[in-house]
C-alpha cells in the first residue's frame, strides 16, 4: 500500500468565514478512485468532510469537483493515473459552495430551466402513446444524439472561462440542452427558444475557448452545439429553415403499450 | 435578434479586414514585389505617391470601409469585454450606447478627413 496527500479546500456557508486547505494521508492500492480515498478519509480521519456522490460508476454526475485543478468525476478518476503524491481537491469553480467539495448547482439549474429543455409542440401536446407517431430516422436521431449524453454533472460549467467573468453568462450545459432539443426533428420551441440563445448572455458571447468540450466526462461536445447555435440564429435571420418538424404519422404501426408491461406472476405461477 | 446581428457583422467585418489589410500590406510594404510585378516606381510614402492615392476614389472608398469595418470590430470586442464585467441591463444599455457614439464619431472624423484630402486640399 502506498501513501497519498490530499489537499481539500474546504469550507462551511454556516460556519467559516473564509476557506481554508486541509492535508490528509491516504492508504492507497491499485484500482483505487478518488471517490473512495474521499470515503477513507471520512471513515477513518474526518466524518465532518462533506461531499456529493451516488452512482459511483460515472452514470449520475454527482460527484464532479476539481482534482488537480481539471474537473472530473471522482468516481470516474483514479489516483495512480493522476500520476501525482499530492492530489488536490475543491468544489466546482464558477459555482457558491455549499460545504467543502459540494457546489451548490442551482444557478445552473434555474438557467436550464429557462430554457424550456423539454419537446414543445405547436398547437398542442405530443401525440398520446398509442394513437400515432413522430417517427424519426436515424439521421434526424443523430442530428440531437450526442448532446442528449449530458448527465448535468457541472464539469462544463466549471471549465467555462465565459461565465468565470460573467456569471449571467447561461453556460455550456444550459446551451448544450437548447442545442439539443432545438434539433430534435419532433420539437417546434425554437422560436420560444431563441430569445434565451439571442440574449446578451447568451451564445453571442462565447469565447469559444472549448475547455468544455474538453472536460465533458462524457464525451458531449458543447463547443460544436454553441456554434451549430450560432449557425441556425443566422439562417433564422434570413427566414431560411433548416428542417420542417416531425408531423404524427397516424397510419404507422403504432406500439402495443400494454405489451411492453412486466407480466405480472403470482406467488403460485413463480414457484 | 440585436446579439445575432451584431456577431454575424462582427464575422463579415472580420472578413473584409482581412481583405483590406492584405491589400494595405501588399501596397505599403511588399511594393519591391508589386514593383517587379507590376512595373511601377517609387516609394508608397512618397509624397506624390500618397497624394496620388489620396485622390483615387478606389482608394478612399477603400480607406472609408476598412475605417468602418475596424471600428466595428474593435468596439464590438470592447462592448463584449465591458459587459462581461458590468452586466446589468442598464449596464448593457450604457455601454452599447457609449461604444455606437465613440465609434460612429471616430467614423465621422476619419471618413471626413480620408474624403477632404487630396491633391486639391494641399
Amino acid at each position: 500500500m502506498n501513501q497519498i496527500k490530499f489537499k481539500i479546500r474546504r469550507y462551511s456557508s454556516a460556519t467559516d468565514t473564509a476557506p481554508y486547505w486541509q492535508t490528509f494521508s491516504v492508504e492507497t492500492e491499485p484500482g483505487m478512485t478518488v471517490l473512495q480515498g474521499l470515503q477513507q478519509i471520512r471513515e477513518r480521519l474526518d466524518a465532518t468532510l462533506a461531499w456529493r456522490h451516488s452512482c459511483r460508476m460515472g452514470v449520475c454526475g454527482s460527484c464532479a469537483m476539481i482534482i488537480n485543478s481539471e474537473p472530473q468525476l471522482a468516481c470516474n478518476t483514479q489516483i495512480q493515473n493522476l500520476s501525482a503524491q499530492m492530489i488536490t481537491l475543491e468544489a466546482l469553480w464558477n459555482f457558491p459552495v455549499a460545504k467543502d467539495l459540494v457546489p451548490d448547482l442551482m444557478p445552473m439549474f434555474e438557467k436550464h430551466r429557462d430554457i424550456a429543455p423539454y419537446l414543445i409542440r405547436d398547437g398542442g401536446d405530443l401525440p398520446k402513446p398509442g394513437e400515432s407517431e413522430l417517427r424519426q430516422s436515424p439521421e434526424e436521431l443523430n442530428e440531437f444524439l450526442q448532446f442528449s449524453s449530458c448527465i448535468k454533472c457541472g464539469a462544463c460549467m466549471a471549465a467555462c472561462p465565459t461565465l468565470a467573468n460573467d456569471p449571467h453568462f447561461l453556460g455550456p450545459m444550459p446551451l448544450t440542452a437548447t442545442h439539443r432539443y432545438n434539433s430534435d426533428s419532433r420539437d417546434t420551441g425554437f422560436s420560444k427558444r431563441k430569445e434565451k440563445m439571442d440574449g446578451h448572455h447568451s451564445i453571442a458571447h462565447c469565447h469559444y475557448a472549448a475547455e468544455c468540450t474538453r472536460v465533458c466526462p462524457k464525451g458531449v461536445d458543447p463547443a460544436r452545439a454553441i456554434q451549430l447555435m450560432k449557425r441556425d440564429l443566422v439562417l433564422d435571420l434570413f427566414h431560411f429553415s433548416r428542417r420542417s418538424p416531425a408531423q404524427p404519422c397516424d397510419t404507422c404501426a403504432t406500439v402495443d403499450h400494454d405489451s411492453l408491461k412486466a407480466p405480472v406472476f403470482t406467488a403460485r405461477e413463480k414457484n | 435578434m440585436r446579439e445575432t446581428i451584431y456577431w454575424l457583422l462582427n464575422i463579415v467585418c472580420a472578413v473584409v479586414i482581412l481583405v483590406l489589410l492584405g491589400l494595405h500590406m501588399g501596397i505599403m510594404h511588399l511594393d519591391g514585389v508589386l514593383a517587379a510585378l507590376l512595373n511601377t516606381s517609387g516609394h508608397p510614402l512618397a509624397w506624390e505617391n500618397m497624394l496620388e492615392r489620396a485622390g483615387s476614389g478606389f482608394f478612399k472608398s477603400t480607406y472609408v470601409l476598412l475605417l468602418a469595418t475596424a471600428l466595428f470590430h474593435g468596439f464590438y470586442g470592447l462592448r463584449t469585454m465591458l459587459l462581461e464585467y458590468w452586466s446589468s441591463p442598464r449596464a448593457e444599455h450604457i455601454v452599447t450606447v457609449m461604444c455606437w457614439a465613440a465609434g460612429l464619431t471616430l467614423f465621422f472624423t476619419g471618413a471626413y478627413v480620408t474624403i477632404s484630402f487630396g491633391p486639391g486640399a494641399v
